[in-house]
């Protein structure tokens, strides 16, 4: 049924020009909330198996972009098109579906345990038990949890513990596109920089393509194949980090990789 | 073939119309709710219960309320037979006030398809009262002998002095000096004789404090008052469904003069006796057996067990009906609230209007659309209990972080989905607070069921209201807050399995945290 609506819609829409590698597509995307632009016009692409991290001051408009390709917001103007297929409110359920959303503290339902969260997509599409459990130790083994920790509520674990029960529940049904908000905004120090390795590790190995949000230009150099630097609700310069350092777009790229420089930073 | 159809039917017929012919008849009598209507009531259902082997089966539809309710009651066949008096028939039934005679009343009547009787022999109008000794030193029997006594203190109730036919009237028809008139409650007008602050009051005639405080009640020689002549009324239908049992109610006619009256009263007020054994023992000396053992009525504790047996299933049938449909209704109502934001915001505004509505004028508002009884009393007690459960419905998905929102939205949940999976358990701490309120506010509210009618724990209240009688008010208040702290108990061990853990932890985690 919902495919049949997404075939519908792909019939309907001229495909952009577009290489088959590319996944997410942005195509003059606006949104303001009310005087304020969150997100001016703006057009970008990511592609296939590489990983793209957004990154800038708070309020520049980076968790807006991630919410406008899934649909939880409108664009006021433009459009965003996901492996191929524009995001409308028919569109929405079915391009969710392919992409894991993890955000800061994992965004767990406090009601469900550890592994209800997991499986509750794929209980709702009515997976086998089998099919659940096989996933889940899969995943498990993935983000290095054991099964008495997942069978615990949200309350009960730790800011790190809940983070990789929220990647878990991003990747349970293996989507091709990962976008991550702030996913270590939470955690402490060490659990931060243990998630980060484990993360690198996980995006490399299951060759995700994968769209990051930070406001740590370290940790978007590390997780990025490439740093797209935002204020204003712009992408101001893009590129990996060492461009940045050798020629920066304009002075506000090199203040902000001077202050994330200094010490104590 | 055709025949042998003809004949099953035949006899189908005619097994069925044996088997109507042959089941015992129903009489209900009701009353009004004061003490004199109770007894009336329970006289004429002992008569109705004695009149031969054809008597149906009779019962007492106790205090159903004022006037008008009694009587649309009769005129809707909910009650067979109750006592009425002459001038509230020509006053407040047949609108045609100071045409009280019997033959006119009997015809306007038997057009509305109500019989009455002949008047049992009392009246129970207003009255002129002094104490019997100054009655008897001043030789005073009637309210002109009053006229002339000098020097008398007069002490009447607000409503007597300030009615048109009231005491202004009563002093002019009389030519009674007006001068040293004191306003006081009627209920103290009896101590103030008693002790002297007063001579004369006004009384109702045949009031059971007449005989406790042996007052003399003076007779109306100019015909001051109107008639209020007790008498049955009765739907003809039942004059044909159960003729006996009406006939042996209309032979009381006579039977009953003021004193008499009076003394029942008494029996019933002051010595704290039953209505039944009162009427019991009122219709063994008329027939001129011994009287039987005085009945009184039972202890506290064993009027409470008594109450919680009769009326207690009725009042949690009453509060659980209620509350169920309230739920059913209230959280999609609330669910729909908090989608629609405007129609919502009318929605939620609708039920506190309602709420701020006084919980008896609600009762009374369904009454000409429902009836009186259980359904008028159901559909005010569901209104009373929608608000807490729509309010806390929308407070509780409110209250659900964003993040979390977009989490279900983001999972690529489908918005119903999102709304059982997701919403609704976050909420259900919330919404089941709000169930709880409701329950409680309905254990309280259904009390005034009773007032239409309905039962539940508030007809001993009423009635020991009418009554002046707190024993009997406790009887019903006891219970009634009992099974509010049962609810309140049940809701609490209702919170600690329904509610998800993961929700209760996260209150712990929070307070530790």
């Amino acid at each position: 049924m919902r495919d049949e609506v997404t075939d519908a819609l792909d019939r309907e829409t001229p495909p952009v020009e577009l290489s088959s590698r590319t996944v997410i597509v942005m195509e003059g995307i606006a949104k303001r909330y009310g005087d304020r632009l969150a997100v001016a016009p703006t057009t970008f692409r990511v592609l296939e198996r590489t990983s793209l991290a957004l990154v800038g001051p708070s309020g520049c408009g980076k968790s807006t972009i991630l919410r406008l390709i899934l649909g939880l917001l409108t664009p006021d103007a433009g459009r965003v098109l996901v492996g191929g297929v524009v995001v409308t409110p028919a569109t929405v359920i079915s391009i969710r579906r392919r992409i894991g959303y993890v955000i800061q503290d994992g965004g767990l339902f406090p009601h469900l345990s550890a592994n209800e969260n997991v499986a509750l997509l794929a209980r709702r599409l009515r997976w086998s038990a089998t099919r659940i459990a096989t996933r889940v130790d899969e995943l498990a083994a993935l983000v290095r949890l054991d099964s008495s920790t997942l069978r615990r509520y949200p309350a009960e674990l730790s800011g790190g513990q809940r983070q990789r029960v929220g990647i878990m529940r991003a990747l349970m049904l293996d989507p091709e596109l990962l976008l991550l908000d702030e996913p270590m905004g939470a955690l402490d120090p060490i659990a931060r920089a243990r998630l980060q390795g484990d993360l690198k590790r996980i995006f490399s190995g299951l060759g995700k393509t994968v769209l990051l949000v930070t406001h740590s230009l370290d940790e978007a150099a590390y997780l990025g194949d490439e740093v797209a630097l935002m204020r204003d609700g712009r992408v101001i310069q893009r590129g990996t980090l060492r461009q940045f350092v050798a020629a920066p777009a304009d002075p506000f790229v090199r203040e902000f990789i001077e202050a994330q420089r200094a010490p104590c930073g | 073939m055709r025949l042998a159809l003809a004949i099953v039917a035949a006899s189908l017929l005619v097994a069925l119309g044996a088997r109507a012919a042959g089941e015992p008849q129903h009489l209900r009598i009701g009353s009004k709710r004061f003490t004199e209507s109770y007894i009336l009531a329970e006289i004429a259902a002992a008569a109705a219960r004695a009149s031969g082997p054809e008597a149906p089966d009779v019962w007492h539809e106790q205090g159903l309320g004022g006037t008008a309710l009694v009587y649309r009651a009769l005129k809707e066949g909910s009650i067979d037979v109750y006592p009425e008096y002459t001038g509230t028939i020509a006053e407040a039934v047949l609108h045609v006030p100071g045409h009280a005679d019997v033959p006119n009343l009997r015809r306007a009547l038997a057009q509305e398809g109500i019989g009455m009787t002949d008047p049992l022999g009392f009246e129970n109008t207003y009255a002129i009262a002094v104490p019997a000794k100054l009655a008897l030193g001043r030789h005073l029997e009637t309210i002109s002998d009053l006229a002339g006594e000098a020097g008398m203190k007069l002490g009447f109730s607000h409503e007597f002095l300030g009615r048109s036919d009231g005491f202004t009237a009563l002093a002019a028809r009389y030519g009674i000096p007006t001068a040293h008139v004191q306003a006081l409650d009627h209920g103290l007008a009896y101590e103030a004789l008693a002790h002297g602050a007063i001579d004369v009051t006004d009384v109702y005639s045949t009031d059971a404090q007449i005989e406790r405080y042996k007052l003399k009640v003076l007779a109306d020689d100019r015909g001051f008052f109107p008639s209020y002549q007790a008498v049955f009324l009765y739907r003809e239908d039942a004059a044909r469904r159960a003729p006996a049992a009406i006939r042996a109610i209309a032979g009381l006619s006579g039977a009953i003069d003021n004193r008499t009256m009076i003394r029942l009263n008494a029996r019933a007020e002051v010595d704290a006796r039953t209505f039944a054994s009162v009427a019991d023992e009122f219709l063994r000396e008329r027939a001129g057996g011994a009287a039987g053992t005085a009945e009184l009525r039972p202890s506290l504790w064993r009027g409470i067990r008594e109450t919680v047996r009769t009326e207690g299933p009725r009042h949690a049938r009453l509060v659980a009906i209620s509350v169920l449909l309230a739920t059913i209704v209230g959280i999609p109502l609330g669910v729909w609230a908090r989608w629609t934001r405007n129609a919502g915001r009318f929605v939620l505004a609708a039920t506190s209007v309602v709420q701020t509505i006084p919980s008896l004028a609600l009762l009374c508002f369904f009454i000409p659309l429902l009836g009186t009884g259980t359904l008028a009393a159901l559909a005010a007690l569901f209104l009373y209990a929608l608000l807490p459960i729509t309010r806390n419905t929308v407070a509780g998905l409110d209250a659900i972080p964003p993040a979390l929102r977009e989490s279900a939205a983001a999972l690529g949940l489908g918005r119903w989905a999102q709304l059982f999976r997701v919403e609704l358990p976050l909420a259900s701490r919330t919404i089941l607070a709000g169930i709880r309120t409701s329950a409680v506010i309905s254990v309280g509210t259904a009390t005034l069921a009773a007032f239409i009618g309905a039962g539940g724990f508030g007809a001993p209240i009423s009635t020991g209201l009418d009554l002046d009688d707190t024993r009997m008010i406790l009887e019903g208040a006891i219970p009634a807050a009992a099974l509010a702290l049962a609810v309140e108990g049940m809701f609490a061990l209702l919170d600690r399995t329904m509610i998800p853990k993961g929700l209760r932890l996260r209150e712990g985690m929070r307070a530790g945290e």
